[in-house]
């Protein structure tokens, strides 16, 4: 021990790393890695005595939201750790934003669920830490971007040269680099499933430091900074297909959820929580009330990317339905009424008979949701938009 | 883990954090199926309880294994530089 030092072996003591622990691994003499790896060893040693001492199922039962916490917990050591070493590896002199950025991002500790949504914005200057960490996706540069200029205190600095590109806006390719997420339909239900079983305080905890992202401050940065006026973009033939359907979609897959499942309170209470249709939810009104107007809609890409997460969440939903043996048929038509604006409140806005009901729209029979990543559904939902959703006005 | 020559110590640790989350949803899902068995398992049968134990004490070492791993390969990413 001696080679390790005072602050090692305070530091081992504290994490529960045990000297045999030390002996069988001589890579930690290094502090970090000390650090880190005492952490999972002594959630390790604790989830395991605590599975040993299990005599009965009851107790058995009992033990498992402890290890459950463990195991959430266990992947922040990583973060950690990772968020120590940007700093080592990032070229200080080539990228000294990017450093603070990078930094900033992983300490934050962004679940890659919730990595953010102004990937294009985020393009322009954050592009080459977000290249450099691997991380290609236009959501984690955003994110990057948004930490940095809403936690570190620091003001953009490229509100005009964003706006500049965004009078050349190219829908096409952001979605293709905003959107093409990294989490199937799949791997998303198994998240939304873990999520359920987080009580509900800690889901709604008011935590500005997490990786939950809060809408206000995303629209006060995108309403400041990035889209002050409201004449960037015209985007209406886009944005009008879905800018009212979130209320009334998310309304009716919580009805379905209830009236099926019968769910405890906090189960509705996440499904009311489910980030992304939360934000699609809040966007959706602030742009529906623009078009109202008459005014141009803003956005396009915070809705789709914001669209990219609600997705996920619906095919969620509708797998977690499926896995409670609802057969998919008796889904499917609420869920497709979800997907429609709810033009009664509103009579400017297209009636479900206008739309082309050969729309992906009408279904969810283009969802492959072994493999379908949000980007790939995203990218069927703009091509229906951009080509034949609306039949010809009369 | 990719540390492939075209792969950068940066690039790797990403995938590396990207990793240790998919194996946490991954062991949250599998703790999750042994909860549903265990649940519906009678008390008194020992043998079908000891099964659900073990395979429980089995994740449970490997996933803290494996993000010890991804640990110990961090700490190797760094000292390539």
């Amino acid at each position: 021990m001696a080679e390790n030092g005072p602050d090692l072996s305070a530091e081992l003591a504290r994490s529960g790393v045990k000297l045999r622990d030390l002996a069988e691994k001589p890579e930690l003499k290094s502090g970090l890695l000390a650090e880190i790896v005492g952490k999972l060893t002594g959630a390790q040693a604790e989830g395991v005595a605590t599975i040993e001492g299990a005599s009965t199922k009851d107790k058995l039962l009992a033990s498992l939201p402890k290890l459950v916490e463990n195991v959430k917990a266990s992947p922040s050591h990583i973060d950690k750790q990772i968020a120590q070493m940007v700093g080592k590896l990032v070229d200080k002199d080539k990228y000294p934003d990017e450093e603070a950025s990078a930094k900033a991002l992983l300490e934050k500790g962004i679940a890659a669920s919730e990595r953010g949504y102004l990937g294009y914005v985020a393009r322009q200057k954050y592009k080459t830490v977000a290249a450099s960490l691997g991380w290609s996706k236009g959501e984690d540069q955003g994110t990057a971007k948004v930490f940095i200029d809403n936690y570190l205190g620091e003001k953009p600095t490229n509100s005009d040269e964003v706006r500049q590109n965004l009078t050349t806006f190219d829908l096409n390719s952001s979605l293709e680099v905003a959107l093409s997420g990294t989490h199937s339909a799949q791997s998303f239900m198994e998240m939304m499933k873990n999520q359920w079983k987080i009580k509900p305080e800690e889901t709604n905890s008011p935590k500005v430091d997490s990786a939950d992202l809060p809408s206000q401050i995303e629209h006060d940065f995108l309403a400041n900074y990035v889209f002050p006026d409201t004449d960037a973009i015209n985007a209406e033939t886009f944005n009008k297909q879905f800018l009212a359907s979130a209320n009334s979609l998310r309304g009716i897959l919580l009805a379905e959820v209830k009236s099926r499942l019968n769910p405890s309170q906090e189960t509705v209470q996440q499904i009311r929580t489910l980030p992304n249709l939360k934000k699609f939810n809040y966007v959706d009104a602030r742009a529906l009330k623009n078009w109202v107007k008459g005014k141009p809609i803003t956005g396009m890409s915070e809705h789709a990317t914001i669209l990219g997460g609600a997705m996920r969440e619906l095919c969620g939903l509708k797998l977690l339905l499926a896995e409670q043996g609802i057969p998919e048929e008796q889904i499917i038509p609420n869920i497709n009424q979800a997907l429609f604006p709810r033009w009664e409140d509103n009579p400017t806005i297209p009636k479900p008979a206008d739309f082309n009901t050969e729309s992906p729209f009408f279904g969810w029979d283009y969802l492959d949701l072994e493999n379908a990543t949000s980007g790939t559904l995203l990218r069927k939902l703009y091509d229906a938009e951009s080509t034949k959703h609306f039949k010809p006005e009369t | 883990m990719d540390t492939t020559q075209s792969t950068t110590p940066l690039q790797s640790l990403a995938q590396n954090r990207v990793v240790s989350y998919d194996i946490t949803q991954a062991t949250l899902r599998k703790i999750g199926e042994i909860e549903a068995k265990l649940k519906v398992v009678d008390a008194n049968d020992k043998e079908a309880l000891i099964k659900l134990k073990d395979e429980l004490l089995t994740l449970y070492r490997a996933h803290f294994d494996s993000l010890n791993a991804i640990a110990e390969n961090n700490e190797d990413l760094g000292k390539d530089k």
